[in-house]
């Protein structure tokens, strides 16, 4: 029926647009004409079969209009062809052709002519078109003197009422007043199921979705996709939503002041005390800050480096401090000098995604994981001049292909955690990392964040369960052999926690936990005999505001 | 071959409906409507007339018959044309909206003047009779000069067209040329009194010839010689071969500059 193959339609336009024959002269002659070329379909291919109800959709300037205008034969491609059988009545714009001095008798006419019909044909329907517009009072009077709902009433039934064999239509427009618009869409229903075939541009994919049986989808004057209304709408949705939020977020970094994000954290992954500042990883705002009052708002924190890839930890011996940057693969080294720190040294070649450092002041070594690639390694002080590598080992219990988010020093044992989806306990102190034991973990507790033992309980913090779908939680046990079976104390609901809990550490004689992803937030509290008291909320941030959002992704 | 019938068919019946409607735009809410296409020559011959018979005191027999064949003639030529060079411009949110043959709308353009040059071509009858002249069989011989008339100006009028989409100061320039044209053919004055260069420049001026091919038929009662039957042929031939080039070439971009 419309047969469409390999159409290109380019424009070549004048830079200004030149509509005088000196200015014509005087550019050409001095070479100012420039052309602007336009491609506004690109090798547009398909067909439509006799009867079928096709939509075609996209964003604006995507080349609908274009291609309407081509299949209606308005425009001549550049290059392709189309084939067409049958009469076509386009409803580019209802009322096209109305000459306003005319009558509305003579206007259906006139306009009829135009959409190709005969003399005998429009006589025959007069009155049918007469009766479905309601105008039959005002068929002598000039179209002037109509209103616009007069207009688009008597256009409407005019390219309705004829019976094309295909029927092609820019944005279904709501024609009249509430009655006459059931009407119309009533007629177009009739119109679609009669056998006519239909070509419907509409932004409203819901109008798309009740009314088409096939869509195309143009983007950039490309097809995109051709096929079933449900999947072309579901592919289209899908993008439409993620520009919207990438647009969103381009304006909203634009709009907003750029600092906005300073003032809060989002997903601090780590709080540590060293000597006598206290330092935050600020994770996915890609930054260390450090204060030496815990109550400040972090607004009045200072920051130590505001241009780490998703740091996680800072480990520090007094001399250096040590922060990992996920993004790049890399430990960046930093030393305090007056009050302020600088970037010595960075250690490349660990694996990829370092996730985690730890550092033990028994034996002076820091020790590192990588997520991503299960690399352990081992730094050390070299004279209090440099940092330098010790080893960088693949261990074979460490399920090749896993993510392994932290390890964690309980007496004198190395503990991984995540990954392999159990608890693997191993042996540093050599340096030999040789496996001591392993604990299963159920189902739920597959994706743990971090272990660490306070008083007689093992405290688990969990990120996402066996399927990788986010649900934290947070246990604690005593016997890390009663996991398996489950039987363990969630805690999450106790500490009034409302994101995913991450690492632990130890401030004086309090545990922090820091809260991160959904919600982020740091909270406090105490042990007293296995007992949880005094929980204590810091920095809460919350959700990410769309100022965060943006910093996490610039 | 049933749908080409059917094609033509209804691009008849479009053409028929413009034309209609150009003709209803042309005398909406004058009193006397279409009177004015057979009183409008009438006047302008009479003031012709009186300027140029008592003044110029020219001395040509039957000088009303003379002076209106030749009004008629032109007019219905630059009626028609200045009509037709703005009928694309004029009919834009139809051309953006609807495919239509795009030479239809010059040609209903023509067609439509030529509703009125019938009516100018009763008033040329009228004084015609009532200049007691003779009206012979040769007249049968006018419907050639017509047809070739009408032809030449379809061929200017697409040329126009066409050149007005993309330059719109044609319609300036061309209001001059039709001017000079005007005086170029010898419609209010003998072609004796014109100078021997002039003269053989007005050779070239196709509206001469057909201007002429009509007197020789109306004034002297017999046919033309056949230098002119053929010159008034190759001056229409030429003129559609170069309009119908140009727009044909031209069509396609039309929609880019409306």
């Amino acid at each position: 029926m419309i047969k469409v193959e390999n159409v290109t339609m380019k424009f070549r336009m004048a830079n200004d647009r030149i509509n005088s024959l000196k200015e014509f002269v005087v550019k050409k002659t001095l070479g100012k004409i420039t052309y602007k070329e336009f491609t506004a379909l690109k090798n547009v291919s398909f067909s439509i079969q006799k009867g079928e109800v096709v939509g075609i959709i996209g964003s604006n300037g995507a080349g609908k209009s274009t291609l309407l205008k081509v299949i209606s034969g308005i425009m001549q491609p550049t290059t392709g062809s189309v084939k067409v059988e049958g009469s076509i009545a386009p409803m580019l714009e209802l009322g096209a052709g109305f000459d306003v001095d005319l009558t509305a008798r003579e206007n259906i006419f006139l306009n009829g002519a135009v959409l190709g019909y005969s003399k005998k044909y429009l006589t025959e329907r007069y009155d049918d078109i007469v009766e479905f517009s309601e105008l039959a009072e005002f068929m002598d009077v000039p179209i002037r003197n109509f209103s616009s709902g007069m207009t688009m009433r008597l256009a409407f039934s005019i390219a309705t009422l004829v019976n094309p064999d295909i029927l092609i239509v820019d944005e279904i427009l709501s024609v009249g007043d509430g009655s006459f618009q059931k009407k119309s869409a009533k007629r177009m229903g009739e119109l679609m199921s009669g056998g006519t075939t239909v070509i419907l541009v509409s932004h409203s994919i819901e109008q798309i979705k009740a009314m088409c049986s096939k869509v195309i989808w143009l983007e950039d004057g490309l097809v995109q996709m051709v096929g079933d209304t449900r999947d072309v709408c579901k592919a289209y949705n899908d993008k439409m939503k993620n520009d919207y939020l990438i647009n969103e977020q381009k304006t909203m970094s634009k709009k907003e002041d750029n600092t906005d994000w300073k003032t809060k954290l989002y997903t601090p992954t780590s709080i540590e005390k060293i000597e006598e500042l206290y330092f935050i990883v600020d994770c996915w705002h890609h930054r260390v800050i450090y204060n030496d009052n815990l109550t400040d708002p972090i607004k009045n924190w200072k920051t130590l480096s505001n241009n780490i890839g998703d740091p996680h930890s800072i480990v520090s011996d007094g001399i250096f401090y040590l922060v990992e940057d996920a993004q790049l693969n890399e430990v960046k080294v930093f030393k305090k000098e007056n009050n302020s720190f600088r970037q010595i040294q960075t250690i490349e070649q660990l694996g990829q995604r370092p996730n985690r450092l730890i550092y033990d002041s028994d034996n002076k070594k820091y020790y590192g994981i990588s997520a991503m690639s299960q690399h352990v390694f081992v730094l050390s002080n070299e004279e209090d001049e440099t940092i330098i590598c010790e080893k960088v080992i693949r261990l074979g219990y460490l399920k090749e292909g896993s993510y392994i988010r932290s390890i964690s020093l309980i007496d004198k044992e190395l503990y991984f955690v995540s990954g392999p989806g159990k608890i693997i306990v191993a042996n540093y102190m050599n340096s030999s990392f040789d496996k001591l034991r392993e604990y299963k973990v159920p189902f739920e507790l597959q994706g743990m964040n971090d272990i660490t033992k306070i008083d007689s309980y093992y405290y688990i913090s969990v990120y996402q369960n066996g399927a990788g779908e986010i649900a934290p939680r947070l246990v604690r046990v005593k016997d890390l052999d009663d996991l398996a079976q489950s039987k363990y104390e969630d805690i999450y609901a106790e500490l009034g926690l409302r994101g995913v809990p991450y690492n632990f550490s130890f401030i004086e004689d309090r545990v922090f936990l820091t809260e991160i992803d959904s919600y982020s937030s740091i909270i406090s509290f105490k042990v007293d005999g296995d007992k949880i008291v005094d929980v204590c909320s810091h920095y809460e941030a919350g959700a990410a505001a769309d100022s965060s959002l943006w910093r996490r992704n610039s | 071959m049933l749908m080409k019938l059917l094609g033509v068919r209804n691009y008849g019946f479009l053409l028929s409906q413009l034309v209609e409607r150009d003709f209803k735009n042309k005398y909406r809410r004058s009193a006397l409507g279409v009177l004015w296409s057979l009183f409008n020559p009438l006047l302008i011959m009479a003031v012709q007339f009186m300027v140029f018979s008592t003044i110029f005191r020219f001395d040509i027999p039957n000088y009303a018959v003379y002076l209106l064949s030749g009004i008629v003639m032109f007019n219905y030529m630059s009626e028609a044309t200045s009509q037709s060079m703005t009928c694309i411009i004029q009919n834009s949110s139809l051309i953006n909206k609807v495919y239509v043959p795009k030479y239809i709308y010059p040609f209903s353009r023509v067609l439509s003047s030529g509703v009125n040059f019938l009516f100018s071509l009763l008033a040329l009858y009228i004084v015609i009779i009532f200049s007691g002249m003779d009206i012979t069989y040769h007249h049968v011989a006018l419907l050639y000069g017509f047809v070739c008339l009408f032809v030449f100006t379809y061929g200017v009028s697409l040329f126009l067209a066409s050149v007005m989409v993309f330059f719109r100061d044609t319609q300036f320039l061309y209001g001059v040329i039709l001017t000079v044209w005007t005086y170029l053919t010898p419609i209010f004055y003998p072609e004796s009194i014109l100078p021997s260069q002039i003269s053989s420049v007005i050779e070239f001026n196709p509206m001469y010839h057909f201007i002429r091919f009509v007197r020789v038929i109306i004034l002297n009662n017999g046919f033309p010689d056949p230098k002119a039957w053929l010159l008034c042929a190759v001056f229409s031939m030429m003129s559609i071969l170069i309009g119908a080039y140009v727009f044909k070439k031209t069509q396609n971009k039309f929609i880019h500059y409306l």
